[in-house]
């Protein structure tokens, strides 16, 4: 029995033996996008990130039968027509990586949050994105990339 | 008699690399029970010119001497060579190297990258840039200085040309050669814009770059049950039972490979997914050690070394009198807590040999390590270096990389290890606690006159993940400079005594980002700020008493960290933007009592970059006397790391290191009882969020000193800082001083 997934517009087979499987190490492992990454294994770092029809998830605790027919977005799928997506751009032009290993998940969290509310308060982008971590400090640079974002998304330069 | 007896004890250090940083060291291999030390030579120019070259096809290429974890070390070097070489920065192309790319280089730590490695790779551009012209001037017929680099290209003012590739068709005959920093362009006329982010786009597009990224055909994966006690040495214990019949039955289940090379059972699969099932499923159970301790808090009680008058390494004296300021700090273990749960990737040759992918901070000295595990020859092993997910120190020394080169070598497939979260709190090198007691005494003139600071801990640049409990012994004579680093106050006291306690604990320490300088730093700055409650004296003020005039210490420059200070309290005379209280009170109990206090707090790191801080907090206090909550509200730092080539990332670990300090006062705790750690999540192991940040305000100060680092500084002045502003508000609010960190909130 084989079963497909929609992943960043493609549909997928899967092996059997993948549907029970996290999300996450499907994306990784099998299907050889590697942009989602694995930080905790247990939805609270945020580092695995994905939009499932557009909604934040954690890839890690996804299993991929659970995604059904729902479409699935990881950071290789961001970019809209050739073009970085707004919060990619903010995050290019306020340099926010440091190590850059948890920006995947950032990013993600910060584009969902951004389609449902466009000018989010402080207190909008703090609740958002409470549940991604990042060690290397970066959180200032994810405040003021995230406002840049919604002025960017609204046609800003 | 042991071998080793007849050596004397600062001998057989030196000889292990283990005395004075910098040594090029080699000792016999045959010395088993002597673990792999890291080397660590001083780069040289010769050493420079193997980093970049001009390829046979005419283009510029730069292997990076210093891995990349997020200070963006590659577009600092890229510019540097740009500068150097007189060609713009997109036409070098900048790469993190193998073993077997480049010479031996030091370990990636202690923020000094920049301080070491921008002299010598400049001198090897200039001495590049130099040939190459040599070479196109005796083809063009021209006088070198006349010509210029032009694309792939060198013109002359007439615009005659020869591509580069051309120029290369011979090798390059380059002479190492000490070049003045005045020749140097770099040195003379640094660029003033700012250097590429080289990996940035990969990174937001989620392009490869890191070990766990790495896929190879037909590669399997594995993890390795450990016991929770990562000491084997002073918590030995040994697997009691297993369920490896349900492991077995996992599909995609490949092997159990059990070696002595491993700290237990090798659980191997074929998919990820299904490793993470076995893994679940291996509920292994381990024997007790005999040894085992609870909480390790106690082994380093500083009043207990004080009672017993003895430490392992003391200096100075103070005279006896009544103490103005005696004060008892615990500071207790950290986790690193990078996002980037380490990772390897190791594949055997078909040459007989080993190449490794990882995220390591060490490539070099994996390198040692893999030798020894595997009995193989430099030559036949490779350590591909990746873009690492974090370090902060905590990747310095070959764990997940020998596990995966012993798999690849014993199954003879490509694997890949990936620890769990789990793995990294029971099985990593944390934090050292320290407890630390700190007296000072004033003066008729309100100046401390005697100091004294004690401090117990444990090892640190000597870690036990490394050094064997003997070898511990022996480097106890010499103490650590990790543990120690910061220990030595700069200010100008009279009289003061330094004392260090190290003990082995049953628990791993090393690195972690600043070392000793972030406990030891805090704890001075607590106590000076103390005694400037004392003498009633404004902090910034006090603090600037005892710097100037002081004479430059081998801890650093006084004056460097009073410049800091100056500036930090222009910085605090504005008017700070900081997110208003009303705010919060508003979502507090009415009858909560809020109360706002500001700290300050300065210092050095590794004698060379300095720092100071300031914060804004505010404390609320219930009726019934509790500290009921603490908000940070606003961090302001300047900061002095001598030249600045990428003004932009320099601020960035500024920013890193203010999160870290708030964690090191709020939030983070690294607890261990009977059973090991009792952290073993992110969900138990509190990091700071985002919805934790106050504001921030940085001041680089401009610097023609020679460039340092900014990796860690700021690590000796954001702690402090957040902790006076607490103890200021708290002793408001008659609340008892914080004896511990962090500052535990009681309602």
């Amino acid at each position: 029995m084989f079963n497909t997934i929609r992943v960043n517009g493609t549909e997928r087979t899967l092996l059997p033996e993948m549907l029970d499987d996290p999300l996450l190490w499907v994306l990784r492992e099998d299907l050889g996008m590697t942009g989602t990454k694995f930080g905790c294994g247990q939805g609270i770092c945020g580092a695995c990130t994905v939009h499932v029809d557009g909604a934040p998830v954690r890839a890690c605790l996804t299993t991929c039968q659970s995604v059904g027919s729902r479409s699935v977005t990881t950071v290789e799928g961001l970019m809209q027509g050739g073009k970085l997506h707004p919060v990619q751009r903010a995050w290019a032009e306020l340099r926010v990586p440091q190590c850059g290993f948890c920006q995947a998940g950032q990013m993600m969290s910060a584009a969902a949050l951004l389609r449902d509310v466009p000018d989010p308060t402080d207190a909008q982008i703090d609740q958002a994105m409470a549940g991604n971590l990042c060690r290397c400090g970066t959180y200032d640079r994810i405040r003021k990339a995230i406002k840049r974002a919604a002025e960017m998304a609204k046609g800003a330069p | 008699m042991s071998p080793l007896a007849t050596t004397s004890r600062r001998g057989f250090l030196k000889a292990t690399g283990f005395l004075g940083a910098g040594i090029a060291v080699s000792f016999s291999a045959g010395c088993a029970l002597i673990p792999p030390i890291p080397k660590n030579p001083v780069p040289e120019v010769k050493d420079g010119l193997g980093w970049i070259a001009l390829t046979p096809d005419g283009k510029w290429q730069l292997w990076s001497p210093r891995m990349e974890m997020g200070q963006n070390i590659l577009g600092s070097l890229q510019q540097i060579a740009a500068v150097e070489l007189g060609v713009p920065a997109s036409q070098i192309t900048v790469a993190l190297p193998s073993t077997s790319q480049i010479g031996r280089v030091k370990i990636t730590a202690g923020s000094d990258s920049i301080r070491e490695v921008s002299t010598p790779l400049a001198q090897a551009c200039y001495t590049l840039r130099a040939a190459v012209l040599a070479r196109a001037a005796q083809r063009l017929g021209v006088d070198a200085a006349q010509l210029t680099f032009d694309g792939g290209d060198v013109v002359t003012p007439a615009g005659a040309r020869v591509a580069l590739r051309e120029l290369t068709a011979q090798p390059l005959e380059l002479k190492a050669q000490d070049v003045p920093t005045k020749q140097l362009r770099f040195f003379n006329t640094p660029s003033t814009s700012q250097p590429a982010f080289p990996q940035l786009n990969d990174i937001l597009q989620g392009k490869p770059l890191y070990a766990g990224d790495v896929r190879l055909p037909g590669m399997l994966y594995a993890q390795v049950l450990r016991p929770q006690w990562a000491d084997q040495s002073l918590a030995p214990t040994a697997m009691l039972k297993w369920d490896e019949a349900a492991v077995r039955a996992v599909p995609g289940f490949h092997s159990v490979v059990i070696d002595k090379r491993l700290p237990g059972p090798a659980l191997v699969a074929t998919r990820m997914s299904a490793l993470i099932r076995m893994r679940e499923l291996a509920k292994p159970q381990w024997a007790e050690p005999k040894t085992l301790v609870g909480d390790v808090m106690p082994i380093v009680d500083v009043d207990a070394a004080i009672a017993r008058g003895s430490f392992t390494k003391s200096s100075g004296s103070v005279a006896d009198g009544k103490w103005t300021v005696d004060m008892r700090l615990d500071v207790p273990m950290a986790a690193h807590a990078f996002i980037e749960a380490r990772c390897a990737v190791a594949e055997a040759t078909t040459s007989g040999g080993i190449k490794v992918w990882c995220g390591t901070q060490a490539p070099f000295y994996v390198r040692d390590v893999l030798q020894r595990d595997l009995g193989l020859p430099a030559d036949k092993i490779e350590v591909q270096a990746m873009r690492i997910g974090g370090g902060f120190g905590g990747k310095t020394y070959a764990s997940v990389e020998r596990e995966a080169a012993v798999l690849a070598v014993l199954i003879k497939k490509p694997i890949k290890v990936q620890w769990s979260r789990e793995d990294e709190f029971t099985s990593a090198a944390h934090r050292q606690p320290t407890s630390h007691r700190v007296q000072a005494r004033l003066g008729p003139d309100d100046r401390i006159s005697n100091w004294r600071h004690s401090i117990g801990s444990s090892n640190v640049l000597f870690t036990n993940a490394v050094v064997p409990p003997w070898m511990n012994a022996l480097t106890n004579f010499v103490g650590d400079k990790g543990t120690a680093r910061g220990h030595a106050p700069l200010y100008a006291f009279a009289r003061e005594q330094l004392d260090l306690q190290l003990t082995r604990l049953p628990v791993l320490t090393g690195p972690w980002r600043g070392l000793g300088a972030g406990p030891n730093v805090l704890a001075i700055e607590m106590a000076m700020d103390a005694a400037a409650r004392a003498a009633n004296v404004d902090p910034v003020e006090f603090r600037l008493r005892h710097l100037q005039g002081a004479p430059a210490k081998e801890a650093g420059e006084p004056k460097r960290v009073a410049l800091c200070l100056e500036r930090l309290q222009a910085m605090l005379k504005k008017p700070a933007s900081a997110t208003s209280l009303p705010a919060i009170q508003q979502n507090s109990p009415a009858n909560w009592q809020w109360i706002e206090a500001r700290g300050v707090a300065a210092g050095c790191y590794k004698s060379m970059s300095y720092s100071a801080a300031g914060a804004h907090v505010a404390i609320a206090v219930t009726p019934a006397g509790k500290l009921a909550a603490i908000r940070l509200l606003q961090l302001w730092c300047t900061h002095d790391c001598g030249l600045v080539i990428d003004a932009d990332m320099v601020r960035a670990q500024v920013e890193g290191n203010l999160v870290w300090c708030m964690g090191m006062v709020l939030q983070e705790e690294l607890a261990t009882d009977k059973s090991g750690m009792v952290q073993r999540s992110l969900a138990q192991y509190n990091i700071p969020r985002i919805g934790d940040m106050p504001n921030l305000s940085i001041e680089l100060i401009t610097s023609t000193e020679p460039p340092t680092g900014a990796g860690e500084t700021a690590m000796v002045s954001g702690a402090g800082a957040i902790a006076n502003a607490l103890c200021r508000a708290m002793a408001q609010a008659g609340l008892p001083m914080p004896t511990r960190m962090p500052v535990r909130v009681s309602a």
